[in-house]
Formats: C-alpha cells, sequence, structure tokens
C-alpha cells in the first residue's frame, strides 16, 4: 500500500528540516525526502561561524546549526528518506501522488495532502554568465569548491582567481588562502561588492586579497588544465573594454556569481513564479499559485541569513499542516504591489481576510542612506518605518499586521522613498 | 600610525581612520560610538574565529569540521592551522566535543562541530 502523509517536504536543508519540526508540531504525519545521505543541505559544507545569531541568540557553525535541527527532528515522529529524489508530482484527490527514487526501495510512489519545497538554490555556472571556449579542469562554483575542501578534503587548486564577490566566493578566498593556496584577487563586475561588508572586511581585508569591482573575466585559457584567464575593465554598461585586458596565470577559477532558486519540479503543474525572485509567487501563508502547495527558504527567493531560511520553513511547514486539517477560508487572493526603491518583496500576494503578524522580505534595489519603508493601502497608511543604510546585498525583513488590512478595500502598495530629500 | 579600516559594527560600514599611538589613539570616520571601540580592538589586537577541519579515518567522512574554543589574535592564525592540521579523528564525537586541548600551549582548545560516528567493534 502506499504510504500517505499529511505534509511532505521536499529537502531537508535549514528550511525543510524547520518545516518538517513546525508541520509535525501541528500534528501532521510528515515525511522529509532528501536526496542527499544526510540531512542539514548546504550547512554542512559552511564550516564557517556566523549563523544562528536571530535563531538561538549564539554564533554558530554551519553544521553546528544543522546539527540543532537535525536533533529536533529526529526528537519527533518525522518519517526521514534519505538519497530520495523526487521525480514527479501530479494532483490527486485534493493531495499529490508523488514519485521518488532511491537505492532502497527502486522507484515508489507516496500520497501527500499537502507540500512543503524546500529545495534550496542553485550557483550560477561559467555558462549561465556566457564564459564560454575550451573547458579545462580547474573551473568550479564556489559552493563546489566548498564541497571539496570542507567535505572531501581536497584542494581544487594552488594559484586561484575568484570571479564575483558573492558570499561563499569570499569565504572560500579565506578557506583557500588558510589551506596554502596564493589568491591573486577577487574580480566583481558591478560597482559595488555583492557579499557583506563583514566578510569583505574578515575574509579579504585580513588576509590582503584585492577585490576589484567593474573588472570581470572574459577569456579562459588552457586546454586539459586552465593556465590562466584575461581579466578586463568594464564600462558603465559592463561591456568588456578591449583595451584593458590582461592576463592572470592561474590553476583555478571560482565563480561566485548568484544563485538561483530551484524550482524546476514545479514547472508542470505551471506554479507561478515571480521573474526576480526566480521563486514561485506566493501569499503569506508561503503557499503558491498551487492550492496545497507551499514554498520556503532559498528555493522562494535567495536568502543571506540562514535564520531567515528557518523562519520561512517554520512558517511554511505550519501552514501546509493546517492545510489538510481544516481549509483556511480564502475570501480574496490580491497582490501586494512595490514601488519606489524595492528589488522585490516577499510575499507577493495576500490571501484576505487574515489575522496575526507576518514577516515582509524586501531588498532595495540601490543602496540607500535614509531611508523609509511605507505600506499603504489606498491613501491609508498601515506601516511606516525609518531605515537606515539599506543595501541589495543585505535583505530587509518587516513584520506586519494583516489585521489592518481591508480585505474589501485597494490593493495595497509597499514602497521604499528617500527620507527628507536625503540622495541615495 | 595612520590606518584606514572598514568598521563592521553594523551594515552601514563606515571608514574609519585610525592614528596616534597605543593609549592615545584618534578615531575619525565613525558615525557612531560602536565604531570606536570597533577600531581600538581592530587596531590593538584584532581577534578572530578560526574554523577549519581536520583529517579522520572515517570511510565516508573523511573531514571533520572544528573551530577553536573562542576567539584569538588573527595574527596567530598560520600557526593554530599548522598545529590543527596535525590533528586526525578516529572516534566517534558530536559537536562540542573536544578535539585537542591547549593548542600551542595558548589555552585554546579544538572543537568539534560536526557529527562523527564510527560503528563499535
Amino acid at each position: 500500500m502506499k504510504q500517505e502523509y499529511d505534509v511532505v517536504v521536499i529537502g531537508a536543508g535549514p528550511a525543510g528540516l524547520a518545516a518538517a519540526v513546525a508541520a509535525s508540531d501541528k500534528g501532521a504525519t510528515v515525511c522529509l525526502a532528501e536526496r542527499e545521505e544526510r540531512m542539514g543541505g548546504i550547512l554542512k559544507q559552511c564550516i564557517h561561524d556566523g549563523f544562528g545569531l536571530i535563531r538561538f541568540k549564539e554564533k554558530l557553525t554551519g553544521p553546528e546549526y544543522a546539527w540543532r535541527y537535525e536533533n529536533m527532528v529526529k526528537e519527533r515522529p518525522v518519517d526521514f528518506l534519505s538519497r530520495t529524489f523526487l521525480t514527479t508530482m501530479k494532483p490527486e484527490n485534493g493531495g499529490f501522488d508523488l514519485s521518488f527514487v532511491n537505492p532502497e526501495k527502486g522507484v515508489f510512489s507516496v500520497y501527500a495532502g499537502s507540500l512543503v519545497m524546500a529545495m534550496g538554490c542553485r550557483e550560477r555556472t561559467d555558462r549561465q554568465i556566457f564564459l564560454h571556449g575550451e573547458r579545462p579542469s580547474g573551473i568550479f562554483t564556489a559552493g563546489q569548491a566548498q564541497d571539496f575542501i570542507n567535505l572531501k578534503g581536497y584542494m581544487p587548486g594552488h594559484k586561484c582567481v575568484i570571479l564575483g564577490s558573492g558570499d561563499i566566493g569570499l569565504i572560500m578566498a579565506r578557506r583557500l588562502t588558510l589551506e596554502g593556496a596564493e589568491v591573486q584577487g577577487v574580480y566583481e563586475i558591478g560597482s559595488e561588492p555583492s557579499g557583506l561588508t563583514r566578510n569583505i572586511v574578515q575574509c579579504l581585508e585580513d588576509y590582503n586579497i584585492p577585490l576589484q569591482l567593474e573588472t570581470t573575466v572574459t577569456e579562459i585559457h588552457g586546454y586539459d588544465r586552465l593556465e590562466g584567464v584575461t581579466i578586463c575593465r568594464v564600462d558603465k554598461n559592463k561591456i568588456p573594454r578591449r583595451e584593458t585586458a590582461v592576463r592572470i596565470d592561474c590553476d583555478c577559477l571560482i565563480l561566485s556569481v548568484g544563485l538561483i532558486p530551484e524550482n524546476d519540479i514545479l514547472k508542470p503543474l505551471s506554479v507561478k513564479m515571480d521573474p526576480v525572485t526566480k521563486g514561485p509567487v506566493v501569499d503569506q501563508n508561503l503557499e503558491t499559485s498551487f492550492p496545497g502547495i507551499f514554498s520556503c527558504g532559498n528555493a522562494l527567493h535567495v536568502n543571506d541569513l540562514v535564520d531567515y531560511v528557518s523562519e520561512s520553513g517554520h512558517l511554511a511547514g505550519e501552514r501546509a499542516a493546517l492545510y489538510g486539517k481544516k481549509k483556511i477560508q480564502v475570501k480574496r487572493r490580491i497582490t501586494l504591489n512595490t514601488a519606489g526603491n524595492i528589488q522585490y518583496a516577499v510575499p507577493q500576494n495576500l490571501t484576505l481576510p487574515a489575522k496575526g503578524t507576518v514577516p515582509l522580505f524586501f531588498r532595495p534595489l540601490r543602496s540607500m542612506g535614509k531611508g523609509v519603508a511605507i505600506l499603504k493601502q489606498g491613501e491609508r497608511i498601515i506601516l511606516k518605518k525609518n531605515l537606515n543604510w539599506l543595501k541589495p546585498s543585505e535583505m530587509n525583513r518587516l513584520p506586519i499586521d494583516l489585521s489592518l488590512i481591508d480585505p474589501d478595500g485597494m490593493t495595497p502598495v509597499f514602497s521604499l522613498e528617500n527620507r527628507e530629500g536625503v540622495h541615495a | 600610525m595612520h590606518k584606514n579600516i572598514t568598521c563592521i559594527a553594523c551594515p552601514r560600514g563606515c571608514l574609519l581612520t585610525v592614528s596616534g599611538e597605543a593609549e592615545d589613539l584618534i578615531i575619525s570616520g565613525n558615525e557612531c560610538r560602536k565604531g570606536i571601540e570597533y577600531g581600538r580592538q581592530e587596531i590593538l589586537e584584532p581577534l578572530r574565529m578560526l574554523t577549519t577541519t581536520v583529517r579522520t579515518t572515517h570511510p565516508v567522512y573523511t573531514r571533520l569540521p572544528v573551530r577553536l574554543s573562542r576567539e584569538v589574535p588573527l595574527e596567530q592564525i598560520p600557526e593554530f592551522m599548522k598545529v590543527i592540521n596535525q590533528v586526525c579523528v578516529s572516534r566517534t564525537c558530536i559537536p562540542g566535543d573536544v578535539m585537542a586541548v591547549n593548542l600551542l600551549e595558548s589555552e585554546v582548545d579544538l572543537i568539534a562541530t560536526g557529527e562523527l560516528y564510527y560503528e563499535k567493534g
């Protein structure tokens, strides 16, 4: 007989672990499926510290943070399926027929009342940033290099160039240096670093690793093994200026050029996606446009703090557990519009009427010294808060009281404006 | 002495200028008091946590993540790396377990941050 669960969680990284714990605590029967052998997701290889300051009020390393959640899952009646991959999902009787594959059972199916999608994100690769040409060995994404060094104990190279200033790239610059590699420099095409300032200081400045902005890699040299790269300064439109081309010898190129939420499995169900976040469009319950499918963590939008990932996993797990139990009274699902200096805001929709306070996560489009965030419905101000020193690389969180939103009112608009005429 | 450092006490990231000598430091460029404390510590003795991995004899999990029991002076990090790289783990452990004591005779211990499980016998 086919196994049935109230909630099936896909992915046992920080979002999925929190979702499984929360769903179980709400009384749901829970299955947690993970394609790797162990729980923890990317945290297993993030051996640096700084995790959990909000969630645990402590500075933990990635494996320590994961271990705490792993224990919470193990203390609860959650069925954990390791080395298990979800291949298809079909809507069936208000729930979902899931087809999995793993080495023990082969292909098998599971019935889920509701689903929490916690697949995390993928790194952008050399091909995705149009770095074509030969394919010598020695080109890695930052996470791949991190996996080689921290989990497998292999050095990806000895003379390294890092392209992109994302946090994992910065952390790998330090990690490679500590392990004896020479890091020639970090090159960023943008005019601002994309990683946290803290990482610029403690990973690059501490070890005298140069960071060069408005610079990118335009050519790969070498056939079997990487022998060097050509770097170029770029103009305002990010077009390389050929006259600035310089060749740098290296045997390793590490890419830290962005993360993309992993949601391919949702495609056949035509779940509505947000073109900016690359994750699904959700409401305050983190439910997607497909009833019964919830999304959280980096699959929903790329976060910079794991604490926020756990928070969204918790919310999605809780709401997925309620989905099977009682029908949430849906009156209206409306769009939460954005205006001004907003890159994106999650949730993108609100299902009304609603009570309680939910977090609104957003990133500004550009850096801003003194800003004011305003949530308005028509002319009525629901929330107004002054915020300072906003950066696109640092996500913001604002709690919103849903009971203040009139279910029959106009479309609410969330905006970020300059305060007192101070320029960004 | 004259040095520029980026304050990381908050996301603003003020560019601090520190000048003067040990007991008489002059810090400027800071927008708030946090910058003064940060700048002083960074100039007198920057402290950092070191996290790395050590070898194991485990057939599947060949590295164990570790950290130090407290922050140490930045300039000593390479020396700590040298002694930590001598450590090899061959027993079951969980995060928080002490894997080596009194590294470099500085009363700093090596702490496991990951779990490793060996079958008994």
